[in-house]
């Protein structure tokens, strides 16, 4: 656009006349003009640049989200099936069923002690299974009693711990005389839980059950 | 110089200028056009077709007992969706190898974790639509499994599922939701307004991979997750009371049977067990009769559990005491030759109004109910709760029949008796309740607190009425009695009793009218209501078997009463009595 207001001006000029140091003028501002063209095409070159990568950061950046949300769901979902896994283990259902597996009755003599006043309340007497007393196994239905702890390896994983504290007070006893009751007993307790926990993964088809029985089977374990 | 013609150049570079203006202008209104007058809509346009809006789901609120234990939650569930325009082979990797899946492998493959036929699953692979449905709302680990499978035609959808890891502890009060998660049925219907949530939505914008396009607006509308609703029942006695009751409805091949465990100084319902009861997750397996709460909803006749009402009502009229004498017969005609008999035969009796509550006898029980005006006793029945919904407001709760006027000149006497009225399961509770209580009725307490998932908490019941129904001194005169009940023996009552422990209770065996209204069948509804421990009673239990087949009095009652009652004591750790039942005379 400059060029074209330029040539006006020049048509109607009524002579012509050399100016001059003209040459000399053009020499002095021409390379300051390469210098800026050339810090311009730089500055463009590089904002190019930057802004290449700044995109690149930010969109691997929302592919990291996208990854990262997607293991969020994942890890999502695994909490949620391991919860209801520990909601149908300690349902009442299960707790009752496996309750009952194991031989435990509810006793209808409860009996008190009231330790501040030295007293007994009520006569003790042992359960029995009276016709009355005992309800039967479980009548109230449950579709959502999916995991369920198998008696008969909480019984073996009993079993098996009560054998091993056995075990570990008879070598006690024999090898070390002078063994404190204190030094035995973490012992034996690590020894049983273990156990508890082998014992499950054993006999255990599916990876369902030993999320459940790692919860519901060692109730009793650290007494004996 | 103006006057002279341009040079044919200067001509043409006009032109040209001109040419360019003109084509300047024409792309500036363009311009104007698309990014002023069209932009609105051009702009909607192109973001339809790189947006997506997605409805994030809100989480229905969960229902907790008294402990925090939770009997109704919602998690997320699957859909399994196939594409039929897409369904064909497809390669998949098989430990390591490539492998070309058919699409017969992939249904049985399907079949095999979704539990389902695999011709079925063949059916519905197949068709021109480009939505099919195989399961619907499968667990979380099933749809583990079904996306290991690496299926491209099957596209599983997340669905809110609502569970009730309990099954049918509690389901009658619990009630259920549709497929859809619509409320059906109980406190699901009825508490909607904690439980409901409020669905947010996500719109972002994606590329065509369908990842969201680097800082392009996400806009999103958060949900509203829903509320926790408490409740005062206590689900370890509930589920002892449920299987209990589920025994002897089925050992007495009765058509059902409830059992309610009040606090009785505070009103909260600790149990409301039903038999038979429905499973919330699978609510369609039992008859549409079972899926509601009977004790709530159910009216009956309630037979000789009201006789104490009547003697109460008395004794606070000052107009009898536990040892006021009557001759009673066994057979009494009243209001014009209306014969009223007693359950068992027997000869004139001596008795003293304990007496008369020992053995049940109607003949007696009308000596002292007639010594009150019919007004007056109309008057305790309301202020008894009778003939009135309760303050839990339950969804189709009965509200029973009393009349203001009697019917005619015999129900004037059968009402002392418990017939020519019908109460509710909850009703006959609270009338014990106003007794344990000294004469003080609470409102029934079913529904604690809600609390929303901002964590604000409000009560959901309105405040607690309490209605003075009985003196102080009327209601420990009806506990002795009811103790007597129990304590002496003679009765139906002494088969209730819990070595150590003081016991108040009372049976009733009420006759069932005809559905036609007119006389009784030949099955009953059996109930025993009571209290422990008596000195100080801190818990009522009413118990009732309706149309039991294989006993036909109260006797098929006092073993579930005292079952529960047991269990009771247990978990509340109530210490056996130190003292002995105060002995009334029965007889003169």
């Amino acid at each position: 656009m400059s060029a074209v207001f330029n040539l006006k001006p020049t048509s109607a000029r009524p002579a012509l006349s050399l100016v001059q140091g003209l040459r000399a003028v053009t020499d002095r501002q021409a390379n300051p003009r390469l210098a800026f063209a050339g810090l311009l095409t730089a500055g463009l070159l590089a904002i190019a640049v930057l802004n290449l990568l700044l995109n690149l950061a930010t969109s691997s950046g929302v592919y990291e989200l996208a990854g990262l949300k997607a293991q969020k769901a994942r890890l999502e979902l695994s909490s949620q099936i391991v919860k209801q896994q520990v909601d149908s283990l300690s349902s009442n259902q299960n707790l009752a069923s496996a309750a009952q597996a194991m031989g435990m009755i509810a006793n209808a003599n409860p009996v008190f002690l009231d330790v501040t006043n030295k007293k007994v309340y009520g006569e003790p007497a042992a359960a029995t299974l009276g016709a009355d007393s005992r309800v039967s196994g479980n009548l109230i239905a449950n579709a959502q009693w999916t995991t369920k702890s198998h008696a008969d390896q909480i019984r073996a994983a009993l079993s098996a711990e009560q054998a091993k504290a056995t075990e570990n007070v008879a070598t006690s006893v024999a090898t070390d005389s002078t063994a404190t009751a204190s030094s035995t007993k973490p012992a034996s307790v690590t020894g049983s839980w273990t156990n508890a926990a082998q014992g499950y993964v054993g006999g255990a088809k599916s990876s369902t059950s030993q999320v459940g029985l790692a919860g519901g089977g060692i109730p009793a374990a650290p007494t004996h | 110089m103006r006057n002279r013609a341009p040079s044919l150049e200067a001509l043409r570079l006009r032109r040209l200028m001109a040419g360019i203006a003109v084509l300047a202008v024409i792309f500036g209104l363009r311009l104007v056009q698309f990014q002023i007058i069209q932009a609105p809509q051009i702009n909607a346009e192109s973001l339809a077709r790189r947006s997506i809006t997605t409805t994030v789901p809100a989480m229905r609120g969960d229902i907790v007992d008294a402990n925090g234990k939770i009997l109704a939650t919602t998690v997320m569930s699957y859909d399994i969706n196939v594409d039929p325009t897409m369904v064909k082979p497809f390669n998949a990797k098989v430990n390591g190898v490539d492998t070309t899946i058919s699409v017969d492998q992939a249904a049985n493959e399907l079949a095999a974790i979704l539990g389902m036929d695999p011709v079925e699953v063949m059916k519905k692979l197949q068709g021109t639509s480009h939505y099919s449905q195989v399961a619907k709302q499968v667990d979380g680990s099933t749809y583990v499994k079904v996306k290991n499978l690496d299926i491209p035609w099957v596209f599983p959808q997340q669905v809110p599922k609502r569970i009730y890891p309990n099954g049918a502890l509690a389901g009658n009060l619990l009630g259920f939701v549709g497929t859809e998660g619509q409320p059906l049925e109980g406190l699901e219907v009825s508490e909607n307004k904690c439980l409901a949530g409020v669905d947010g939505s996500e719109t972002y914008q994606r590329g065509v991979d369908g990842i969201k396009i680097p800082g392009s607006a996400d806009v999103k509308v958060a949900p509203k997750n829903g509320g926790t609703l408490k409740l005062t029942i206590d689900s370890d006695l509930q589920y002892y009371a449920q299987q209990v009751m589920a025994k002897y409805v089925r050992n007495e091949r009765a058509d059902w049977g409830s059992a309610i465990v009040v606090e009785a100084k505070t009103g909260k319902i600790l149990a409301a067990a039903e038999a038979p009861s429905v499973d919330p997750n699978n609510y369609s397996a039992v008859d549409a009769g079972n899926r509601s709460s009977r004790i709530f909803r159910v009216t009956f006749e309630p037979g000789s559990t009201v006789k104490m009402v009547t003697a109460a009502t008395a004794i606070d009229q000052g107009v009898a005491t536990p040892l006021t004498h009557v001759l009673a017969p066994q057979t009494s005609y009243v209001a014009n030759n209306f014969r009223i008999s007693d359950s068992h035969m027997h000869g004139l009796e001596k008795l003293t109004l304990q007496g008369i509550l020992i053995e049940s006898s109607n003949t007696g029980i009308i000596q002292i109910g007639i010594k009150s005006p019919y007004a007056t006793r109309v008057k305790y029945w309301k202020n008894f709760g009778l003939g009135s919904r309760t303050a839990v407001n339950f969804p189709g709760e009965a509200s029973g029949i009393i009349h203001e006027t009697a019917p005619d000149g015999a129900s004037v006497y059968t009402s002392m008796f418990g017939q020519a009225m019908t109460i509710t399961p909850m009703q006959s509770a609270f009338v014990y309740q106003t007794f344990a209580n000294l004469g003080v009725r609470l409102s029934p307490k079913l529904l604690d607190t809600c609390t929303a998932a901002d964590g604000t908490v409000t009560q959901v019941q309105k405040a607690q009425t309490a209605t003075r129904v009985l003196k102080t001194s009327t209601a420990r005169q009806i506990i002795s009695m009811l103790e007597g009940d129990v304590a002496q023996k003679g009765g139906v009552g002494s088969t209730a009793a819990i070595p150590g422990y003081r016991i108040g209770g009372k049976s009733g065996t009420a006759q069932i009218a005809n559905d036609n209204g007119v006389g009784y069948g030949l099955l009953h509804a059996i109930s025993f209501i009571g209290m422990a421990p008596a000195e100080d009673p801190q818990y009522v239990l009413a118990v009732t078997i309706y149309k039991p087949r294989t006993v036909s009095n109260s006797m098929g009652a006092t073993p579930p009463f005292k079952a529960i009652l047991e269990q009771v004591l247990r978990t509340y750790r109530v210490p056996p009595s130190t003292t002995k039942s105060p002995i009334i005379p029965a007889t003169w």
